[in-house]
């Protein structure tokens, strides 16, 4: 019985045994690895928290005042240049990681923690910086051993930089953000812009208002962010802290101050709201997985009983159990529907994406050129250089999020033809034995299980993702470089009529140059946003294919098992088949008790979420 | 002695105005422009939504003129020039006749009655009032940029009007909370190198809000010092702006109207153990706790705490407990020399005021040939002949064009060459110029040959480039006649 103080952690994980004890006595290894993978999660789960917002707005000193922790280093001046991701581990340990290389393989490296500054702010030399995609600073906080880890991020509206696509790139992957903006200022335009593309993103934000110490008004602030939030249509939650009000309290011990701060409220909205959820979420996948297998094992327990409970029809239902098991063994085969639609998906998810790339940059280096045309690149380039990389960003950005979206339709699909023909055959055999076994059928309504497919690659993709790549990215591109020193003699500023010629002369020349120095840096983004985006196209096929494949093998093993079950019943004699019936009758019981435990979870689960 | 350069811009203005008599709209944009050349100077205030524009405005004024709010409050571009009277007029968007406005001075500065209108439906308010800081410079307050409402799309297109006209406005201070990628691409909007709009000569950066820098913490304005300091080094400000200096304008706005009621009551805060007012102000919530053991009434630490912030008070209380003032006039004192104020009100006097004849002069040249290019008046091409006779001849207007050229990197010099030119070149006084401030005739003498020397060996290197011999030969010639200014007709000194 489920005591209803038990966790959903803890009943999943309750479940899941149970189902791999139910696994292991029916002789089903697969079955028993897949519970064991999803044990392991449930064991160590990992709730990422992205920090973002302009900067010097107090990100660091956020993540800092959560942990009641000097971790990130904080300065006046000097801002985060690479996400610092704050994570549990037994001792201090800071971790840089790498950028994926050309091989696909993570760089790892540990420094001394007293190095850390050097490495994540601008006061570091930003050439030691090249290649590094994230620092991961592991710390004993207890906040942070359910599996928290909270990622420090630069500021998005730096000089020229790319950081809000980065920052962009990786919001798909967050189980939550927290977006920064002090209490000095109501949102600016390009806050609440960069706010809606992260809301759109990201299922849980919080807009957090900092520095309530400084700002008498911030009330006043807070309610006007509020109302534009609300005018913009956006589901956004708010809270507004100080993070030096809980370093007075944390110094002082003292509790009032400390709820003064407005930290105990953020600090709970992470561990209920956001823990909380991706606990629900994390319950809500091992209660599918568990609801598969029961269902996997009530199949090859039910087309025994069925043969035992009829044998004259026995010899049909073996027909039938023999041709799910060729259906079955087809699926796992590269010609099956699911493997072509995962191999087409590929080449069509991959020429989409290209295009749109394609698109938004070519669109991007005609605006360029139009640009150039209207300046002289000796005067206007550095004003022009900024531009550039702003709007490189921006379309990066965009392309980012709309590939996020093409992979997802991708893997629906997959999911959709696994579901709808090949492995159907196994299905099949479920819906088969459950009517054959009329009375004790569950509800195995194969649509529902159909659509919770293609949830399920996805929270793995999730889960398998480190994030690094994303960081990794677009930090490679190097600066734009003007091909030639464009300087201009102030002889020619002064004008006179027999330079004429020759300024135009000269003009035209280095606006060519410079659009040749455009091309060129949008040709590097291209090169490296290309990169990319053929890793992670990889990569989520590789995942796809593992997950659907062992899928396949699974139910081709139950529609083996049940066949072979079903062929020795026929045997069974008149005087055994009182007690054997008795047997499964019993054995199916158990079984539907599993299940019964897995459906009443992902209820509980949902319910817990919404 | 040749003609001042401000008289030679004026005549020909009124000559032109003479020739085009007869064509009414030409007239009066030519009237425009000669009563601009004989106003006070205009410095627009311009910067991000909540940089703190009205505040600072406030300051330079010392009196609350502009009102200030939590929210965004300015929302109509908004002159302040000296009157004999108090007196406000709204002039519509898309034209029309000013109309007269009401205006009610609360604690919260001027608020004028817009008649209904909408602020989109404004084009600008002005404000007339009797203060001394506005003789000599007309001040302008601008919406927010990046704000929501929109409204600092205005400020964009009054410093920076789409159709390439030469902007209102002689120079600009810009207020920034740090150095951002929109800051920077709004001056790139505003820059210009005739002349007509920003330069690196008439704008300045101010790093506003320096007290809360830090969060706050004593020694916040040290922080923004250094800030601003790592500002001026770099090569994307240096382009825009003349200077970056940090300046806490809440702080400088209470220091230039403080009280004697204010004064008495951070006398008494002084008189809290250190313990007690650490605790008291923590927050500005905490400050303003109804139970608060304070020795202040409620009203008296709300009014405190809008009036100077939770750094204002810290500070001010601090001086008192430290004895660093005795009264109210050396507090205001002591609190206007940190906010930073007195500093930039140095910088205006020296890099916009004096400058005052030059930016004028060079402004009304680019209004008049915008006006003759556009329109036909009597007598047009020699009109622009002499335009452009002054505008090559006169020596001031070439420095100008160099120290834009050297301060955006397009003259290849070594860094010393560029703080030698920036300072020759730059406001002061002869000796100052020279580098030998304080140091006497001779000095000044011997610093200015070496100087003239060395800048006429680069200018006659075959291996120069022209536009290194063109600043070279500028600089030559300043150096000369600073030593000719200085010793009062002493040429001869030179041959």
């Amino acid at each position: 019985m489920v005591r209803p103080a038990d966790s959903l952690a803890e009943r999943a994980g309750a479940a899941v045994d149970l189902a791999r004890r139910a696994a292991t006595a029916y002789g089903r290894p697969d079955l028993v690895e897949r519970l064991l993978t999803v044990r392991a999660r449930l064991d160590d789960p990992r709730v990422r928290v992205l920090v973002v917002g302009e900067f010097k707005q107090g990100k660091s000193s956020l993540v800092n005042a959560v942990l009641g922790l000097e971790v990130c280093p904080i300065d006046d001046d000097i801002a985060t240049a690479v996400p610092t991701s704050v994570q549990w581990a037994p001792d201090l340990a800071v971790t840089l990681v790498g950028r994926t290389d050309d091989a696909g393989s993570v760089q790892r490296r540990s420094v001394p923690p007293e190095d850390l500054p050097a490495w994540v702010t601008e006061a570091g030399d930003a050439r030691d910086r090249d290649g590094l995609a994230l620092v991961e600073v592991g710390l004993p906080a207890t906040l942070l051993e359910g599996g928290l880890a909270l990622v420090d991020t630069p500021g998005v509206g730096g000089l020229g930089s790319v950081h809000s696509a980065v920052t962009v790139a990786t919001l798909p992957l967050a189980d939550a953000v927290i977006f920064v903006s002090d209490a000095a200022s109501e949102l600016t335009e390009p806050e609440l812009a960069f706010l809606s593309t992260v809301a759109g993103l990201c299922r849980r934000v919080l807009l957090v208002t900092t520095k309530t110490d400084l700002h008498p008004e911030w009330r006043k602030v807070h309610e006007l962010d509020g109302i534009h939030l609300a005018d913009a249509g956006l589901d956004v939650e708010q809270a507004a802290v100080s993070s030096a009000l809980r370093e007075l309290a944390i110094e002082s011990d003292d509790r009032a101050v400390n709820a003064e701060s407005g930290f105990p409220d953020l600090i709970r909205w992470l561990r209920d709201t956001v823990a909380g959820a991706a606990e629900c979420d994390d319950a809500v996948a091992a209660a599918d997985v568990v609801t598969d297998v029961a269902a996997q094992l009530s199949a090859q327990l039910g087309a025994e009983r069925a043969a035992v409970a009829d044998p004259a029809r026995a010899a049909e239902l073996v027909a039938a159990l023999e041709r799910a098991e060729a259906d079955t063994d087809r699926a796992r085969l590269a010609g099956s529907r699911w493997q072509q639609v995962l191999a087409d998906g590929y080449a069509d998810a991959s020429s989409d994406i290209d295009r749109d790339l394609r698109l938004r940059l070519r669109e991007l280096a005609a605006s360029g050129e139009t640009a150039i045309d209207a300046l002289d690149p000796a005067t206007g380039w550095a004003e022009f250089e900024p531009w550039l990389y702003q709007q490189v960003a921006a379309a990066a950005a965009e392309h980012l999020t709309a590939r996020h979206g093409r992979l997802q339709a991708w893997i629906d699909d997959v999911a959709g033809a696994f579901g709808g023909d090949d492995a159907a055959a196994g299905l099949v055999v479920e819906r088969d034995a459950a009517e054959l076994l009329a009375g004790t059928g569950r509800d195995a309504s194969l649509e529902a299980k159909r659509m919770r497919l293609g949830s399920q690659v996805f929270s793995l993709l999730r889960n398998s993702y480190s994030g690094i790549a994303m960081f990794g990215a677009l930090g490679g591109i190097a600066g734009l470089v003007l091909s030639a020193p464009a300087t201009v003699g102030i002889g020619l500023l002064l004008g006179g009529k027999g330079l004429r010629e020759e300024k135009v002369r000269q003009l035209a020349q280095r606006r060519a140059q410079a659009k040749v120095s455009v091309r060129s840096y949008l040709e590097a983004v291209t090169f490296s946003l290309t990169n990319e985006q053929r890793d992670t196209l990889r990569a989520t096929q590789r995942t796809v294919r593992d997950h659907f494949s062992a899928r396949a093998t699974e139910v081709h093993r139950t529609a083996a098992a049940a066949l072979a079950a079903a062929k020795s019943a026929k045997g069974t004699d008149d005087a055994d088949r009182g007690s054997r019936l008795a047997y499964l009758d019993g054995e199916l019981a158990k079984v539907a008790v599993v299940a019964d435990r897995a459906a009443a979870l992902r209820r509980d689960a949902v319910e817990a979420v919404s | 002695v040749t003609t001042p350069l401000i008289d030679r811009v004026l005549t020909l203005v009124d000559t032109a105005r003479a020739a085009a008599d007869g064509q009414a709209a030409v007239a009066a944009e030519l009237d425009a422009v000669a009563a601009r050349l004989r106003e006070p100077l205009r410095v627009a205030i311009a910067g991000t939504v909540k940089a703190g524009k009205s505040t600072l405005l406030n300051a330079l004024v010392g009196e609350v003129l502009a009102p200030t709010d939590a929210g965004e409050c300015t929302r109509v571009v908004t002159w302040y020039r000296e009157g004999i009277g108090y007196r406000a007029t709204v002039v519509p968007a898309g034209g029309g006749p000013a109309v007269p406005a009401p205006i009610h001075r609360g604690d919260g500065g001027v608020e004028v009655d817009l008649g209904g209108r909408r602020a989109q439906d404004v084009d600008r308010i002005e404000v007339e009032w009797p203060a001394a800081a506005l003789r000599t410079t007309t001040f302008i307050d601008t919406p927010g940029l990046h704000s929501l409402s929109g409204l600092g799309a205005r400020t964009a297109s009054f410093l920076a009007p789409d159709d390439d006209r030469p902007t209102e406005a002689d120079a600009v201070i810009y207020l920034t909370r740090h150095l951002h990628g929109q800051d920077v691409r709004f001056l790139e909007a505003f820059h210009d190198r005739t002349g007509a709009r920003s330069t690196p000569v008439n704008a300045i950066a101010v790093l506003s809000r320096a007290d809360e820098i830090g969060g706050g913490r004593p020694d916040s304005l040290q922080s923004a010092a250094r800030i601003a300091e790592r500002y001026r080094g770099d090569p994307t400000f240096r382009r825009y702006c003349q200077t970056v200096v940090p300046v806490a304008g809440l702080l400088a706005e209470a220091a230039a109207s403080l009280t004697e009621a204010e004064y008495r009551a951070l006398g008494r805060l002084a008189q809290l153990d250190d313990a007690a007012a650490d605790a008291l102000l923590a927050s500005a919530d905490r400050f303003v706790d109804p139970d608060a053991p304070s020795g202040l009434a409620l009203e008296e630490r709300r009014h405190l705490l809008g009036r100077m912030g939770v750094f204002g008070v810290r500070l001010g209380r601090d001086l008192l407990r430290h004895g660093h003032a005795d009264n109210a006039r050396r507090l205001a004192e002591e609190l206007r020399r940190r906010s930073g104020l007195d500093e930039l009100r140095r910088l205006l006097a020296t890099a916009f005021t004096a400058r005052r004849d030059l930016l004028k002069a060079n402004a009304a040249l680019v209004a008049l040939a915008d006006i003759l290019r556009r329109c036909s008046v009597p007598g047009g091409e020699q009109l622009r002949s002499e335009l452009e006779r002054i505008q090559a001849g006169a020596h001031e207007l070439a420095e100008l064009r160099v120290l834009t050229a050297v301060r955006a990197g397009e003259v290849v010099l070594t860094d010393a060459e560029v703080t030698e030119v920036e300072r020759v070149l730059g406001p002061g006084d002869a000796a100052a110029r020279a580098g030998v401030a304080g140091g006497g005739d001779a000095a000044l003498r011997e610093a200015v040959l070496d100087g003239v020397q060395r800048w006429r060996s680069r200018a006659e290197n075959p291996l120069s480039s022209p536009a290194v011999v063109a600043a070279s030969q500028v600089v030559t010639r300043t150096l000369e006649s600073l030593l000719a200014d200085e010793l009062r007709g002493g040429h001869a000194v030179l041959a």
